[in-house]
């Protein structure tokens, strides 16, 4: 174990250890838990800086070069063992049982994941010491962040499948008491449940693909897993095996101890765990059909969405598609890709029409996702990676911009807002940093990051036409991107105060316009190609990081990146161009209506207004007919309680006319003395005294004899 | 160690016996003895649960009779021995039934005001009962008890419960006798063919004796191995002696469980309950049941097992399923609660009939688990119900405002109900779904589901009864204020210390399994390790046949001529 491994534990630990004091010392610390909790992640920040310095030495000293094994730092410890303890069987043989580690694997990625989580964390930390002031329940919120901070670090760094769902839960459970932080209004309530129970639908699937893994090859570790289902080239070895097709296992140690030959895994079943596994992506990713939850998410105080519900823990989900990459069979990566691509589309659409502009940002979000999915799913894991990073600035940038707005006006309807450039300046001029980031301004952060999603996408189409739609999805939605948001900022800072609460307007105190500029900063330059690190060449220094390394090299978009810039700049033009036609801050600029537009395009823009209906359809579909099944279950079984005490007394009934042939039966008898007896106990409970219970008692007693009787005669013949 | 063992089992029947002896008692003093019985139970079974030796497979703290065999003489002509005992499974329940037993007389601590020496005698006595069937090492004393049980539940529902009380206890009583002597009928069973298949014959009725046993007559039907699908042998596949057998055990604990569609006795019997008895119902007397699934149907006919296993599985999953469903229908909080067992019992049991050591081991610490956690819920079920006399969820809302110390209570049990990872849930849940997907992936995934109903009634619940705008019944609203004068919480009065004393326990046990589950964990594998065994796909090497005799040891006993353990594939 490495010193850098504790440094990385501790960064886990200082904010869980945080998040125990704010619990139990809560009441004597009252508001000062908050520093407690932004001291602690603070702390993990720094922690994770040491580490990413130290981990990019160790990997320049070591000269990366393709083929060499990348630097990892790991170590777990076992924390539950099932079974008996079996010495001889390796570890990871199907025929072991379970045994559950708190493992940490850290490698570049974790690195980097680290950094930036704890760095979005203690920015948004610091904006809630000030947001949250005058909260009524102001410790325990910054109690809660603690644990998620606590979690999220976990998740990125567990070296298994098992720490890594157990870490998914926490984080899930945090954003549910964190979304219904004011639960008085019953609104909150619901959305934190509907984000828990849509992100359990994912979780079920991502229980499935983790079961079906380990009951196949016998381990949760997610290195030893990829380094199994790929061959040395990252290629699948797939054989056809009386008539079916298999995956052959690489690890040469394991055979199959049963028969001796090498292990293998049915295809079919490592599509299906692929899937599994995804559709817990798709979860937490908030990607179509479960990207439901995340709107209503915004529910959630504002700091809350920026750190949880757009930066970080809605980045888990493709985290995770990066980390198991090499589990994902062709067909997993097309639906992947399918699926981030109809994400983003639907999502942006409905980012167009929306008049809060919390919402906008919500659904911007889960179109951004889509765009790293699709990425993903089109075999550019590096490109998707940089894009989790960049987005997870510039969004969070956005979020706290808007609830810096939200102070100053309390409102996030934009059409009651205007004109706030010349009010709040530093909030403006950042937010228009991250606006020009998110539309791919080039020498903007997300310039880069997305001119390498469409480069991957380009690439892919160009092998596969047939798959246009994978680079036509991205194209359009990253014009749709430009528009939106240029329509926001455009809305909110540019013109005149449509309202009297806009035009009073100020900038709020330091601690809310200082984590504004920290994130400026990335926001702007994440993707410079400059370097001090053994990275050369014109690509952006974080995606070379990223690419270190990978467990399948990532698809090399080559000449086709000059295309993809291209295509890039030009759909920006014509969405910033629409955005300016539309909502530009001159009267001059403005050549095209919006109400007209929508007056014009009614049914669509009324189809966009209400998100597709998927709420709607979901409550039809889903929710209404489970309830009727539940309430009929729940009808069914109190009849049946019914009926089965109404049918011992039909029996009875029937046996008692037969009841004076046994009186003289021993056993009534008997049973009579143990029922006096207990009657003698109880001198109260006369009601026992009706007479059922002894003949109750006398067809059980009978019953049973000739049971009795029968079974002597069977076993003893 | 033997006596201590055998002063605690007896110690709450004494209390009961003084307290049934003097029905005149006021119920201060009455409430109050019962708690200092119930403390010093509980302090004897930690010093059981200190002195107790993880490594041994077998049952310690029994007595070593003359003959070298475990326990006393008690009808030597039949067999019969006075043997108590505990092994790492039985030990945790024993502790379990000790601690719900102080829950459950803090939770009478207020609502019981008529007859209360009564009902504190029937709930020592029940706890005579339960601790003593835990800790029967012998067929015959382990039956006696498990009747016994009965009588004091049946009463403390039919004398203490609600409106419907004596539907309710007549219900239950009959369909859990009618199962059980179905389950006596098993065990004579498994006595008989032992004594038919030794020679020289052996009646004997231990059970460690019969565990190991069994195994080793020579008996081809009895090691005959026939499955569903065996349609076209000569006989159909259940006219196997230990498929037979395994059904009249089946009858009593199954009821006992419950599983669908066994356990319609269930919810009627928990809304009528009083608070203390569902605790014991739901947190010890389920229970029993998978105690008995797993002593017996799994550990003495594994072959039965084995062939049914297809059964208790559908049987599981539907149980998780509708169990789930139908707490998600119901508007009173108590009814959910005991739906919500149903589904949970289905887990416990497809844990164990997933018949491999990584399902077994979870299905037996989500027992304990799921005695804490549903224990702790009807406690503040109670809790609710003592101060607004309504469960339903409709009449009620936002109750953190008013109660926010029961509500965290509530919260943290119903998580680790719902298998939050942290909390004690989790380590049950998640080794019992993989090991199911080791034995059958298609059963593991319909139970998946039941994951996501599970937590949609809780949450709906916490919704509906925690969060929200405050509502209360209007009868308790300001009304009240008059008679509670000191009390500055509005209505009602604020969480008492015995409520808190009662529920904290539990609250501590959620948190410290669910973070740090290896102490549990140790006791309970061992003894799990043979019954796992006898599973392994790969047929272990048969062992020597050696007679049924017992090693002692300083402290405790080993496993009768236990058989080293051989892993073998899966």
């Amino acid at each position: 174990m490495t010193w850098q491994l504790g440094l990385y534990a501790t960064a886990i630990l200082v904010p869980l250890i945080a998040f125990v004091v704010q619990l139990a010392a809560g009441r004597r610390l009252g508001h000062r838990t908050a520093y407690v909790a932004t001291a602690a992640i603070g702390l993990s920040f720094v922690l994770s800086l040491v580490g990413f310095v130290s981990y990019f030495a160790e990997v320049a000293r070591s000269r990366p070069h393709h083929g060499a094994s990348p630097v990892v730092w790991r170590g777990d410890l076992s924390w539950v063992g099932l079974g008996p303890s079996v010495p001889g069987l390796p570890a990871s043989s199907p025929g072991r049982p379970l045994e559950l580690r708190l493992g940490l694997d850290v490698d570049n990625l974790t690195v980097l994941m680290f950094l930036m989580v704890t760095f979005v964390a203690t920015v948004v930390h610091v904006f809630a010491l000030a947001y949250m002031r005058g909260d009524p329940r102001y410790s325990r919120f910054f109690a809660y962040l603690s644990l998620f901070c606590a979690s999220m670090l976990a998740l990125v760094a567990s070296s298994n499948l098992f720490f890594v769902f157990a870490a998914w839960e926490l984080v899930g459970f945090c954003s549910y008491l964190l979304i219904g932080h004011w639960h008085e209004e019953i609104a909150n309530v619901d959305a934190a449940s509907k984000a828990f129970l849509v992100n359990r639908v994912g979780d079920v699937g991502m229980l499935v693909g983790l079961g079906l893994l380990w009951a196949n090859l016998g381990t949760l570790d997610i290195r030893t897993i990829n380094d199994q289902i790929r061959d040395g080239d990252g290629q699948l070895n797939v054989a056809t095996v009386e008539g079916s097709s298999v995956v052959e296992l690489r690890n040469p140690g394991a055979v199959d101890i049963a028969t001796g030959l090498p292990r293998r895994i049915g295809y079919g079943l490592l599509v299906v765990a692929g899937l599994g596994l995804f559709a817990g992506c798709v979860g937490k990713s908030a990607q179509f059909p479960l990207h439901v939850w995340l709107p209503d998410a915004m529910a959630g105080p504002t700091p809350v969405s920026a750190l949880i519900h757009a930066a970080t823990m809605v980045a888990a989900g493709v985290y995770l598609v990066a980390r198991v990459f090499p589990v994902f069979t062709p067909e997993v990566l097309l639906t992947i890709a399918y699926t981030g691509g109809i994400t983003l589309f639907i999502a942006g659409s409905i980012a167009m029409v929306q008049a809060d502009f919390k919402k906008v940002l919500a659904y911007s979000t889960v179109s951004q996702l889509g765009f790293m999915m699709i990425a993903l799913g089109v075999g550019g894991r590096s490109a998707g990676l940089f894009h989790l990073m960049t987005h997870a600035c510039f969004k969070a940038l956005l979020f706290l911009g808007a609830g810096s707005v939200y102070h100053a006006v309390h409102t996030y309807e934009m059409p009651a807002l205007g004109g706030l450039y010349r009010r709040m300046r530093t909030t403006a001029l950042t937010m228009l940093a991250a606006t020009m980031a998110i539309s791919g301004v080039p020498l903007f952060s997300g310039f880069y990051s997305k001119d390498a999603i469409l480069a991957s996408t380009l690439h892919f189409v160009m092998g596969q036409p047939e798959h246009i739609l994978l680079f036509l999805l991205p194209a359009v939605g990253a014009a749709i991107t430009a528009f939106y948001m240029f329509r926001l900022w455009f809305l909110i800072f540019a013109g005149q105060p449509r309202s009297p609460a806009a035009s009073r307007a100020s900038e709020g105190e330091r601690l809310l316009t200082w984590p504004l500029i920290a994130l400026a900063v990335p926001t702007v330059a994440l993707g410079w190609p400059v370097t001090i690190l053994p990275f050369f060449g014109f690509e952006p220094i974080l995606e070379r990081m990223l690419e270190y390394g990978e467990p399948i090299e990532s698809i090399d978009p080559g000449g086709v990146q000059w295309w993809a810039m291209g295509a890039s700049v030009l759909v920006l033009s014509v969405g910033f161009g629409l955005g300016a036609l539309y909502y530009g801050p001159w009267i001059a600029w403005r050549r095209l209506d919006p109400k007209k537009t929508a007056h014009r395009f009614g049914p669509i823009h009324e189809f966009l207004a209400r998100k597709w209906y998927f709420d709607e359809l979901y409550r039809a579909v889903l929710v209404a007919p489970t309830l009727a099944i539940a309430r009929a279950i729940g009808w069914t079984d109190r009849r049946a309680i019914d009926g089965a005490v109404d049918g011992v007394a039909w029996i009875t009934e029937r046996f008692s006319r037969f009841e004076g042939v046994f009186d003289r039966v021993a056993i009534d008898r008997l049973v009579g003395l143990i029922a006096r007896g207990v009657y003698a106990t109880g001198d109260r409970a006369r009601w026992l005294q009706n007479g059922s219970l002894p003949t109750y008692l006398m067809v059980l007693a009978v019953a049973v004899v000739g049971l009795f009787a029968a079974m002597f005669a069977w076993i003893l013949a | 160690m033997a006596f201590l063992l055998v002063f605690t089992v007896l110690l709450p029947l004494v209390g009961s016996l003084i307290l049934f002896g003097s029905p005149h008692l006021p119920t201060r003093t009455a409430r109050s003895f019962a708690l200092a019985i119930t403390l010093v139970t509980m302090a004897l079974s930690l010093a059981l649960l200190a002195a107790f030796r993880p490594e041994v497979v077998g049952a310690q703290f029994a007595f070593a009779g003359s003959d070298g065999k475990i326990g006393l003489g008690w009808l030597p002509r039949y067999g019969v021995r006075f043997a108590l005992g505990l092994d790492g499974i039985s030990l945790w329940l024993f502790a379990l039934t000790s601690l719900l037993m102080i829950t459950s007389v803090f939770a009478s601590w207020e609502s019981v005001t008529e007859r209360a020496p009564a009902h504190y005698g029937l709930l020592l006595a029940l706890q005579t009962g339960l601790l003593g069937l835990f800790a029967s090492l012998d067929v015959v004393l382990f039956y006696i008890f498990f009747e016994f049980t009965l009588i004091p539940l049946f009463f403390l529902i039919g004398l203490y419960g609600g409106p419907e009380r004596r539907r309710a206890s007549v219900t239950f009583f009959l369909y859990t006798l009618a199962g059980s002597l179905l389950t006596l009928l098993g065990v004579i069973a498994l006595v008989a063919v032992y004594y038919q298949h030794t020679n020289p014959h052996i009646l004997t009725f231990s059970i460690p004796e019969l565990t190991e046993g069994l195994k080793q007559i020579q008996w081809d039907e009895w090691t005959t191995a026939r499955t569903w699908g065996d349609w076209k042998a000569d006989k159909p596949f259940w006219m196997t002696p230990q498929v037979l057998i395994f059904m009249l055990l089946f009858a009593g604990f199954a009821i006992k469980v419950p599983l669908f569609p066994f356990h319609t006795w269930l919810p009627l019997a928990h809304v009528e309950a009083p608070t203390a008895g569902s605790i014991l119902l739901a947190g010890v007397m389920l229970k029993v049941g998978s105690y008995g699934f797993l002593r017996f149907n799994m550990a003495m006919t594994p072959i039965g097992a084995q062939a049914l296993m297809p059964l208790m599985a559908t049987l599981s999953v539907i149980g998780i399923l509708y169990g789930a469903l139908a707490a998600l229908a119901q508007t009173d909080v108590k009814r959910l609660v005991a739906y919500s067992s149903v589904s949970h019992m289905g887990f416990i049991i497809l844990g164990l009939f997933s018949l491999n050591s990584t399902g077994i081991d979870g299905a037996v610490i989500q027992m304990i688990n799921h005695g804490i956690t549903t224990g702790a819920l009807f406690a503040c079920v109670g809790v609710i119900y003592e101060r607004y006399h309504t469960r339903e969820m409709s009449e009620l809302s936002g109750l953190w405002k008013r109660l926010p110390l029961w509500a965290f209570f509530f919260i943290l049990a119903s998580l680790g109900s719902a298998a939050l990872p942290g909390l004690n849930g989790f380590v049950g849940e998640f080794p019992i779904l993989l090991g199911m997907f080791r034995a059958d992936r298609i059963y593991a995934i319909l139970a998946t589901l039941g994951m996501i109903l599970g937590a949609y009634y809780l949450l709906l619940m916490l919704q509906k009864v925690v969060f929200g705008p405050l509502k209360e019944p209007a009868s308790h609203g300001h009304h009240h204020d008059a008679h509670d004068a000191g009390s500055s919480h509005g209505g009602v009065r604020p969480v008492g210390w015995h409520e808190i004393a009662g529920l904290t326990p539990l609250m501590v046990l959620i948190v410290l399994i669910g973070v740090y589950p290896k102490p549990f964990l140790d006791r309970i594998k061992p003894p799990l390790v043979p019954i796992a065994a006898q599973f392994d796909r790969a047929p272990a090497p048969a062992p020597a046949p050696t007679p049924a005799t017992v090693a002692a040891g300083p402290g405790g006993f080993a496993a009768p001529g236990a058989a080293p353990i051989t892993i073998i594939g899966d």
